[in-house]
């Protein structure tokens, strides 16, 4: 008696035990138990267990070769289909480690580009000061605040994937106008659209009625999929945000015509860490959290959020709320 | 040593920021010209036009990457020749055996100097690229 309960603190026990322990290791994957290869491995396990007492029984009743043959083939088939299930399970977590390596190495370029800038551009004042023009001092001021700017935004989208997986995750819906909202939201962009020659249109059906929503997380779903349309639609183009009744739901869309997705990207596009290895490469500022965290918040609000696009001719996002 | 020859120097960046303050930085030794170019594509149009005695190279460009311009380069036979400093804050080892098979004589990671130091990490590299007009 004693020994037993020796041996249950003895660490060895206790790692066979926390291996047994399957809900915790495929939580530490984050994946659900269908998706997690040590479960699936058991179900094998069991199945395979089954059949073997299965075909014993079988063969015993049924002198009939044909029915064993079938039963053999039956437990084949399904320990095919586990055996299958694993292999995409494991493929799935592998993939999952590769996107997030890929989104450090994006994250911390996105962080460290404006970091270099800002120091130099400190280096550059503190060591000139003097002999700058005002005009230059106020251009590296206004380097040193952009930089700034951008920094605080990679670190603010990694905040709100952190938010919106947050099992306390909450929504504080109230009524309001989608077409003011998007009216305030096109206004904030209208600078950076300016610069790139584009015009932000905006047309609106008559009496839409308001819609009951959380007012601060749509306004950033709509935020992400405007600064998307700019930066991916090509300059001097015009970006088109429809908002129209759908059933009783309300419709919201943004076109542009820009450079549109790759088929191949088309499936992955809402996944996190997501961002098209062409859109990287052709500096398009962002760390591929952006439509991500959009599909978590329409999603949990009741709505659907979905796209349609061409390639080189253009995307149009749009939700449903 | 002929104290009035200018070297010309190309920097392929994006980044106004960067262009100027690299501009200035480099451009306070008289001997040093600087030709900017803010994409892939005006780079390798720059760098045929000018001629530049050296080209410093940002990686993430609009247009085309840094990469496809290396390749460019070292196809042509007449830029083929033009020493290649990459600068860039892309740190992988990846990216750098990349870069470095495809002719690029340095690798210099931004974020890991301040602005005096990486002038004279420029300078010095300048020095031992490009051979004096003394010996000739």
């Amino acid at each position: 008696m004693l020994l037993f309960f020796y041996m249950l603190y003895t660490p060895n026990f206790r790692k066979i035990f926390n291996l047994l322990n399957l809900k915790k290791q495929c939580d530490q994957y984050r994946v659900g138990l269908w998706g997690c290869p040590q479960f699936l491995f058991v179900i094998m396990g069991v199945v395979i267990v089954i059949s073997i007492i299965g075909t014993n029984i079988a063969v015993r009743r049924y002198a009939e070769p044909e029915i064993s043959a079938l039963v053999v083939m039956g437990v084949t088939a399904i320990l095919f289909a586990i055996g299958h299930a694993v292999v995409s399970s494991f493929e799935r977590v592998a993939e999952d480690s590769l996107a997030k390596s890929e989104f450090i190495s994006i994250v911390s370029h996105e962080l460290r580009n404006p970091l270099t800038s800002l120091r130099w551009q400190f280096d550059l004042l503190k060591r000139d000061y003097l002999n700058l023009s005002e005009k230059q001092r106020q251009e590296a001021l206004e380097i040193i605040g952009n930089d700034s700017k951008r920094m605080n935004e990679v670190v603010s989208d990694m905040l709100a994937v952190h938010r919106v997986e947050e099992k306390a995750f909450k929504l504080n819906p109230e009524f309001f106008s989608l077409v003011d909202l998007t009216g305030i939201v096109a206004k904030n962009y209208e600078k950076q659209a300016q610069k790139n020659g584009v015009k932000i249109e905006i047309s609106v059906q008559e009496n839409l009625p308001p819609v009951f929503a959380d007012k601060k997380k749509i306004q950033m779903v709509i935020e992400h999929l405007i600064d998307n349309a700019l930066k991916y639609g090509r300059q001097k183009q015009t970006v088109r945000v429809e908002i129209e009744k759908d059933g009783k739901k309300t419709r919201w869309s943004v076109s542009d015509q820009g450079v549109g997705i790759l088929k191949k990207d088309a499936e992955k596009i809402f996944q996190k860490f997501f961002r098209a290895r062409n859109a990287f490469w052709h500096q398009i500022e962002g760390i591929g959290l952006g439509l991500y965290i959009a599909r978590q918040i329409i999603e949990k609000s009741g709505g659907e959020i979905n796209f349609k696009s061409r390639e080189n001719k253009g995307s149009t996002f749009w939700f449903t709320i | 040593m002929n104290k009035e020859k200018i070297y010309k120097i190309l920097f392929v960046e994006d980044e106004p920021g960067f262009q100027e303050i690299f501009k200035n930085a480099l451009e306070r030794n008289r001997r040093y010209r600087i030709v900017q170019a803010f994409d892939g594509e005006e780079g390798l149009k720059r760098a045929r036009e000018e001629k530049p005695d050296l080209i410093l190279l940002d990686l993430i460009l609009p247009k085309k990457s840094g990469f496809e311009l290396l390749k460019d380069f070292k196809e042509d036979k007449d830029l083929a020749v033009i020493p290649v400093i990459v600068l860039t804050n892309l740190e992988s080892g990846e990216d750098i055996e990349k870069a470095t098979s495809l002719g690029a004589k340095a690798y210099l990671i931004k974020a890991d100097y301040g602005l005096d130091e990486i002038t004279s990490r420029i300078e010095k590299i300048i020095k031992d690229c490009i051979p004096d007009d003394e010996n000739k």
